[in-house]
Parts: C-alpha cells; structure tokens; sequence
C-alpha cells in the first residue's frame, strides 16, 4: 500500500476545514466553549474541598459535564450526520477518486470531525484551570494532564463508537440514530457496573466501571466533588496505580475501536 | 502503447448479485474508449475497479501498470467523471476547483483557464450546493481534466442533462481528446451518443465483455444483415428459417431482421422474393440494413452473437 503525498493530505485539509468548519459554526461553538469558563468560575474558586489536587480533578469533571455534552452535539453533527452522508451521497466516492489513500482520507476527516472538538475542550478546560487556579496548575500540572486525559479518552470512546457505526451504516439518519443509540449503550453499560458495584460491593464491577470511565477513577482517588454525578455511591478508592491502569486499557479499548474503524473503511468499504 | 487500463478475469460480487463475471478487456490510453451495456451490465462496476474504488474478488486490474486500489498515487494520472457528481455543498465552484488543482501540483491559471473553456468562470464565487445539474457537470469535468490527466474516466456523463447539454458534452469530450490528447473511457447506456464520439467500444452485458473493437470494425463485422419489410412477416420468418445460409431471423417491429452467412447476399435477394410468392406474402422492401450500434447491441443483448471481448 503507497502513502499518500503530504501535498494531497494538506489540501484535504484544507477543503475539509472550508467545509465543515464554516460561518458560524467555529463562532458559535467558541462562543460556548468559553461561556463554560466564565460560568463557572465563582464555583470552583468558592467551593472548598479536600487536597488541591480535587479542585483540578473537579475541573476536568465540571468540564465532562458541561462542554463535552456539546462536544459530543458536534462530532454527532460531523461524523454521524456529517460523513455518513457523504459515504452516501457519494462526496467520498468522489474525493477517493483523488490521488489520496482510504487512510488518509479518513485521518482527515477524524482531524476535522473528531480531534478539532477534542481541542476546543482541551484548551477550554486548561484557560479555565490557568484563569481559576493558577497556583495549583503550576505544582500540579501532571493531576491536571491525567485529568484532561482521562476526560478525552472518554470523549474519544464515544466518538470512535459514532465513527465506526458511520462507516458501517453509511446513512445520515440511520447513522445518527444508531450512533446515539450506541452512546445510551454505552452510558446504561456504565450504568450497570456502577449500580452492580454498588449493590454487591464486588470491586470487579467497578474495575469495568473505571475502565469505561476513567476520570472517575482519579476522582475518587483524589476524594474530588463529581459535577452533575448520577451512580450509586462512591465505589471503592483506587490507588493512582490503579488509575493509570484503566486509563491505559481504557486507551487501548478506544485504539482498537479505531483500528477496526480504519481497517474497516481501508479494506472493506465499497463506496 | 501500452494498456492505460487493464483488467484480466475479474470477477466481482455484491451479496449474491455477480456483478463481473470473468470481465476482460484492455483500455488503450490514446482514444476515446466506449463501454456500453444496459443499466445492471457492469460498467459502474468496472469503472469503480479500474480507479481503486473496488476490490476485485478475483482477477487482476492494472491502471497504468500499478494496482489502482494499493496505490493511490496512480490516480495522478487520470481524472474521473462519476455518473452522479457530489461535490462539497457549502464551497464555492472556483475554490473547489483551487483545491483540486493544488492536490496535482497545478496553479490558480489552470483553473481560469478550465472554467473558460468549460464556460463557467461567472459560477466560480457561488457555492457549489446552488448550481444547476448541467453547471454542476460541466464543473465535473472541470475538475477532472484540470491537471491534463492521460486518461479521463468518465461514468455516464450525460445522465440527467437535456439534450443541448448532452451535446455539449459530448463535443467537449471530443475537442479535449483532439485538442489537448486526452484520452478517454466513456460508459453509456446511450449508445448513439457513444458512436459520435468513441474510435473503438466494448460491449458489456452481464458482467462480461461480449464484443470489443473499432467501431467500423464492429459494423463491418455485422455485414450480412438485411431488412424485410412485409406482410404476415411471421409467415414468411418461418419460409426464410428453411434456408441453409440463413443464420437468425427476428421479427421486430413487424418487419424481419435476417442474418445470412457471409458470400450469399445475393442469393438472399432472389430466394427472398421466390419465397414469398410462394408463401403469399406481398413484399414491401428488401435491403442491407444499415447497422447501428443500437442494432449491435440488441443483437449481442439477445443471447446470440456474443463475441468474448479479447
């Protein structure tokens, strides 16, 4: 399999941008992006809790709840409406007709679709920690990074989810419909494995509930306040070890899920 | 010159519809090529082979000597017209066409210079979403010529169009390929469009390539067939079966279209008229039939004279 030339990929880029990322769209969504930062200033600054470290886990929660909601609106609104009508209205037919590989192809479109919102949410969630707490981002950048990880990895599980039922459906509103409908799966999944951790108080149950949420994990870890938290209980306290081992395997669900998004569009996809 | 397309044996299945069934056929790179068949023969499939949208189940196709669909570096060399144009809605038409011309190393004069020629300059500031079927495929072949391509595929091209535009087209196909030395593969169901414009065609009917020639080739090759216009022509289609050189009668129409072997034509002209005094039949017409493609066509599509494409 030949690479594509980097001068194909640019340009692709930059159609890709002109396309999905125009007026008003990029103005709206910074608009809200930087409303959370500003809404929200006065709770993390007043609330009072236990060791720094939970305020900045408490960011990266408060920042789950709020602009990961329409971070999710946005790649529902490129990758499960966006691109599953071009695979069917023949847009990729037509630009695979081009000197660019499926690869390539697809990479540009997860960039534009997927990683552009991740962005928004990565530098809202880090001016909001610098602005609100600039001491603590200072000493303990490394609690903020794994938080900001931890809350992208879940992002990316969903939006891999809503890439690879794309691919497959190849439909705009079937795709937009199983895409939500995988997103609720994959929240009643959670869900389960909280309530079963909690009625049994078997530590299997939220090992699976931390591997799916990660960010929760480090926020019992830290002993952090959970903004807009619907579970049962607490769960059990994982060490930080054990933090970084759900967020590594919870990494390692999310490559695999697109791995098969790609294999499936590089090998199997018949436009 | 070798082969700009090649396809060896292909065979290509959709769920349980075999779309190629054993497809052979080489594509020069210096004419305008012809591939004509009903809907459903396998010409969009083949198209979509031949640029790496499709793998083939089995057999091999070579686009300019590489495998179309591991190397998309190929496809520098050849520009494409899909059957049905889609283009990115919210862009402007002379923004697209920037794009695309950047993508194969070509400038903005590149792009004033095909939508002059394509006559669509005053479109090139409004978005591609608000053009019209015909400016939408006008600015497809924009597009697809923009970088002076070897080979200019074209799935199509004139569905949808009125037939001034389907005109236009097909004298644009034909000024490209004269002027600039495009050559050119055009499928089409239509097949008087393709006899204005292609120097040679290949037959597709079920997955397979039936006949494949130059286009006088392929007429001279249906020499012997004449045209009997008549009375109760059933009758005498079945005095005429009695011949031993006659090879096909059809009725079609209300006429009789016979096939007699090569060297009895003359022998044809008197056994016809005898017959038919025989039979009773009063004769309106006998005569060579000036073949078209679209008798070539239904003849091949009839289950005979199916000729493998080499």
């Amino acid at each position: 399999m030949k690479v594509t030339r980097p001068s194909v990929i640019l340009e692709f880029i930059s159609m890709e941008l002109s396309e999905t990322w125009r007026f008003p769209l990029p103005e709206l969504f910074s608009f809200l992006y930087v409303l959370f930062p500003l809404f929200f200033s006065y709770l993390v600054r007043s609330i009072v809790m236990g060791p720094p470290e939970a305020k900045l886990v408490f960011v990266a929660s408060l920042a789950e709840g709020t602009v990961s909601l329409i971070t999710i609106l946005l790649i529902l609104k490129n990758i499960s409406y966006g691109l599953a009508n071009e695979l069917k209205g023949g847009l990729i037919q037509t630009y695979l007709s081009y000197p660019v590989g499926r690869v390539a192809l697809l990479s540009v479109k997860v960039f534009s679709g997927i990683l552009i919102p991740l962005a928004y949410v990565v530098f809202s969630t880090l001016t909001f920690a610098y602005v609100n707490l600039p001491g603590l981002v200072t000493k303990y950048f490394n609690v903020l990074a794994l938080s900001l990880l931890s809350l992208i990895g879940q992002l990316m599980l969903a939006a891999g989810l809503l890439l690879l039922v794309s691919i497959l459906v190849k439909g705009g509103g079937a795709s937009l419909g199983l895409g939500i409908a995988s997103l609720f799966g994959l929240d009643a999944l959670s869900m389960a494995f909280n309530m079963l951790g909690g009625t049994t108080g078997e530590e299997a149950y939220w090992h699976a509930y931390y591997l799916l949420n990660p960010l929760d994990a480090l926020v019992n870890h830290y002993g952090s306040l959970r903004f807009l938290y619907v579970g049962y209980g607490r769960g059990f306290k994982p060490s930080l070890n054990q933090c970084l081992t759900y967020l590594s395997l919870h990494y390692l669900i999310v490559s695999l899920i697109y791995l098969a998004s790609f294999a499936y569009f590089a090998r199997r996809f018949e436009p | 010159m070798p082969d700009a397309l090649k396809y060896l044996n292909v065979r290509k299945r959709f769920g349980k519809v075999r779309a190629l069934n054993g497809f052979t056929l080489r594509i020069p790179g210096d004419g305008v090529f012809g591939l004509i068949g009903p809907n459903g023969a396998g010409k969009t499939t083949a198209i979509k082979l031949g640029i790496g949208l499709l793998r083939p189940d089995e057999g091999e196709v070579k686009l300019f000597g590489e495998d179309p669909y591991g190397n998309p570096n190929v496809r520098f060399e050849v520009g494409v017209i899909h059957e049905r144009a889609a283009f990115p809605k919210h862009v402007r038409a002379g923004e697209f066409l920037k794009h695309v011309a950047r993508m194969y190393g070509e400038g903005e004069e590149e792009v004033r210079e095909v939508m002059k020629l394509l006559g669509i300059s005053e479109v090139a500031d409004r978005k591609i979403g608000g053009l019209s079927a015909g400016t939408l495929r006008k600015l497809s072949i924009a597009q697809a010529i923009i970088h002076r391509p070897r080979l200019v595929i074209a799935d199509e091209p004139t569905a949808n169009l009125d037939p001034l535009a389907r005109a236009e087209l097909l004298e644009t196909i034909s000024v490209l390929h004269k002027d600039e030395g495009m050559g050119f593969l055009v499928s089409s169901h239509v097949l008087s469009e393709l006899e204005r414009v292609c120097d040679r065609l290949a037959f597709v009917y079920a997955g397979k390539v039936r006949l494949v020639g130059d286009l006088s080739m392929l007429i001279e090759s249906f020499k012997g067939l004449f045209k009997v216009s008549c009375e109760r022509a059933g009758e005498l289609a079945k005095a005429l079966r009695g011949l031993p050189y006659v090879r096909e009668v059809r009725v079609a129409g209300g006429d009789l279209v016979v096939r007699v072997d090569e060297g009895f034509e003359d022998d044809f002209y008197r056994d016809v008229s005898s017959l038919a005094k025989e039979v009773g039949v009063k004769l309106y017409y006998v005569g060579a039939k000036g073949i078209r493609l679209e008798e070539l066509f239904r003849s091949l599509t009839s289950g005979e004279g199916g000729i493998e494409g080499n």
